[in-house]
């Protein structure tokens, strides 16, 4: 009899604990996210208002604030930018006002082999994927620094950004500038305890990334270059990013974080 | 090279300024085996969950981890582009 309610008493402090661990909270931080109408940025918003923060999301045109009004509850703020134009992100910053988390989700594809590459699409996918999130980091760290409080920011990349792939030398040429930095970054915002890291996800399976992999002639051999046999959902991402956000992390800073399934671990086994 | 005791300043080689707390490392493995869905899209048998297994098993090494350059891969404060080994 003993044995059994000891028992009981376990399992039940077992599912208290588990559910008082079911993920961080960021009660009383703000946090900007920008791409926050779709996709990961969207869903990293979502899960960011659901445990306590206050978001200000920056979408790209007016068309997508209602996109983004729709899918977050509660009094979050949302900012039209173009992020290719850097008027537009300092302008970003300065609406944003004073900001604890900082998640650069907004990027463009830029689908094209290294021989067709143009210039424009070159110049449009770095300003909006490599310089857009330097330029409102600087913006968000300098604001953080000046007040003496502490930060964490994350930045999108991609598995492409240390391994090539076919019909992706633009777009994976401003991912691999996203690498580096990160780890610039973190080199030099640590001692304010400011931490930044990246998630580099495998195909995530947004709108965009299932036309982009909708041709079986490019998804299977793809799949079959992921040990888990899957692409990702965007729930992998924003798990991985609310988690290097979070305290759990506080001693992480400065990493890649492959959310791939495997991609890049086995990289050698490509068929 | 700098000689690394108790006493010296970890701020040179790692950018958050402090070594690891065993909390730190916890929260991570923790982190790592929570969610099936978390865990398994970490690079399977990568080095970011090997070196954390190092981590927890030698917690007053994080700090020499992070200068022999596992400090990228297990995430110890910093990356390794560091000019502490001078």
């Amino acid at each position: 009899m003993m044995v059994a309610a000891l028992l009981a008493f376990a399992r039940a402090s077992s599912a208290l604990a588990r559910g008082a661990s079911a993920g961080p909270s960021f009660a009383g931080k703000t946090a900007l996210v920008t791409g926050a109408a779709s996709g990961i940025g969207l869903r990293c918003a979502q899960r960011l208002a659901e445990r306590g923060a206050r978001v200000v999301g920056v979408v790209s045109r007016e068309s997508r604030v209602q996109a983004f009004r729709e899918h977050l509850e509660g009094d979050h703020r949302c900012v039209v930018a173009d992020l290719s134009s850097v008027e537009d992100v300092r302008r970003c910053a300065e609406e944003a006002g004073d900001v604890d988390l900082l998640v650069n989700a907004a990027g463009v594809g830029a689908m094209a082999s290294f021989l067709d590459v143009e210039p424009e699409l070159f110049d449009k996918c770095m300003a909006v994927n490599c310089r857009a999130p330097l330029v409102l980091s600087q913006c968000i760290a300098r604001n953080m620094i000046r007040r003496g409080e502490q930060g964490a920011i994350v930045h999108v990349s991609s598995q492409s950004s240390s391994q090539a792939i076919r019909d992706r030398c633009a777009y994976s040429l401003t991912k691999a500038g996203v690498d580096y930095l990160t780890k610039s970054m973190a080199l030099e915002l640590g001692e304010y305890g400011i931490r930044t890291n990246c998630v580099n996800p495998t195909v995530v399976l947004t709108p965009l990334g299932e036309a982009a992999w909708a041709d079986p002639a490019k998804r299977e051999p793809m799949l079959r270059s992921i040990p888990l046999g899957r692409f990702a959902e965007v729930d992998d991402v924003a798990d991985t990013v609310l988690y290097l956000l979070s305290d759990s992390a506080a001693m992480v800073n400065g990493v890649c974080v492959p959310v791939d399934g495997g991609f890049l671990a086995a990289r050698a086994h490509l068929p | 090279m700098t000689t690394l005791s108790k006493e010296a300043p970890p701020s040179r080689s790692i950018p958050l300024g402090r070594f690891a707390e065993v909390d730190d490392v916890a929260g991570t493995v923790l982190y790592l085996l929570s969610d099936p869905r978390s865990k398994v899209f970490f690079r399977s048998g990568g080095s970011i969950s090997v070196a954390f297994a190092i981590c927890s098993v030698l917690p007053t090494k994080v700090a020499l981890l992070a200068r022999s350059g596992l400090g990228e891969a297990c995430g110890v404060g910093g990356p390794p582009a560091l000019d502490a080994y001078s």
